[in-house]
């Protein structure tokens, strides 16, 4: 909870360009991300995920085509669907975030879905996560953090 | 295409009676009617599903940790892995245990955890999912079912969000 309220707004640290990105705006760029965490990968699971809120703070709408999660083999945006009665998870391709708009990233819904964790995560550490638009892409910082009831364990990866 | 259906059609049907029923514990065999309490707690899932699983277990462990000694002695959580070909069995226990000491992470084999499924109606599907990394996808129900100590269904809470909600269903049956 007290990582919670350190990272209540975390504005974007930094941008990388290609030639292509480097003609747009420099608004057009940025993404901001409140609250961000994710959840320390329990023990026995190699899947884990992230929530906050993305803001696009431009003029014009963002699509959001992929993330990449530094210290993750592989990471996918999800939602989680209820379907006769079933929980399903759906992988999203393709996110608009409207000018000025917020796309929610919070559990029982839209998620960050993380694959493989590639080094032990200790509540606190930062992740790096990359989203990716068809002109750029911004890291965003999120917050390793513990699920509110998980007992640590001294073996957390795998 | 579906690599794998557990019991669609029960999802159709009445609350289910329930009963006794073996599983696996961390490989060994378990029986609920000789490990049941007064009062226990039955969810299905898996180990790799990152959102609602591990979402409603933190709600119960929250519930679970507001319990007295004494109701706690009364009281069991049961989780069980229907995927069984992607969890293995030490997997799902430890997982399950990191949300509180007292939780246990149960397997089978599928013919188990079929009979299980079919028992409860805690009705699953596992399909091939080729657009995600992990290459399939593990539907199911999201229900703690509240088990007597013969394994008969007392109650069914759908979709649990809530701690109170949970706690409160457990006092009233202890």
């Amino acid at each position: 909870m007290k990582n919670m309220l350190l990272i209540s707004l975390i504005i974007l640290v930094y941008s990388v360009s290609s030639p292509v990105s480097a003609k747009l705006s420099a608004l057009e760029k940025s993404l901001i991300l409140e609250n961000g965490i994710i959840y320390r990968p329990l023990a026995g699971s190699s899947a884990t995920a992230g929530y906050g809120t993305i803001i696009n703070p431009t003029d014009e709408e963002v699509q959001i085509v992929g993330i990449e999660a530094e210290g993750f083999k592989a990471s996918e945006i999800h939602t989680t669907i209820e379907e006769n009665g079933l929980m399903k998870m759906r992988r999203i391709e393709l996110i608009p975030i409207s000018a000025k708009g917020r796309f929610e990233l919070k559990p029982g819904g839209n998620h960050i879905m993380l694959f493989d964790s590639l080094r032990a995560f200790k509540s606190g550490d930062k992740v790096q996560v990359t989203f990716k638009t068809k002109k750029s892409k911004t890291a965003l910082p999120f917050i390793i953090t513990e699920r509110p009831t998980a007992e640590p364990v001294s073996h957390s990866h795998h | 295409m579906c690599a794998f259906i557990g019991f669609v059609l029960y999802a159709q049907r009445e609350p289910p009676v329930g009963g006794d029923f073996s599983l696996t514990f961390n490989n060994r065999p378990w029986k609920f009617s000789e490990h049941s309490k007064k009062l226990n707690l039955f969810y299905t899932g898996y180990v790799k599903c990152p959102d609602v699983c591990p979402l409603t277990m933190s709600v119960a462990s929250r519930a679970f940790k507001q319990l007295t000694d004494e109701e706690k002695s009364k009281v069991s959580f049961l989780f069980l892995s229907v995927d069984r070909d992607h969890d293995r069995p030490e997997d799902v226990a430890t997982y399950a245990s990191q949300f509180s000491t007292s939780f246990l992470g149960l397997s089978g084999s599928r013919d188990q955890i079929d009979y299980v499924s079919r028992l409860f109606g805690a009705t699953y599907i596992i399909e091939d999912d080729p657009k995600s990394h992990l290459g399939y996808g593990v539907s199911h129900a999201d229900r703690i079912y509240l088990l007597n100590k013969k394994g008969k269904v007392l109650y069914v809470i759908h979709f649990a969000r809530d701690p109170e909600q949970i706690l409160k269903a457990i006092r009233s049956r202890l």
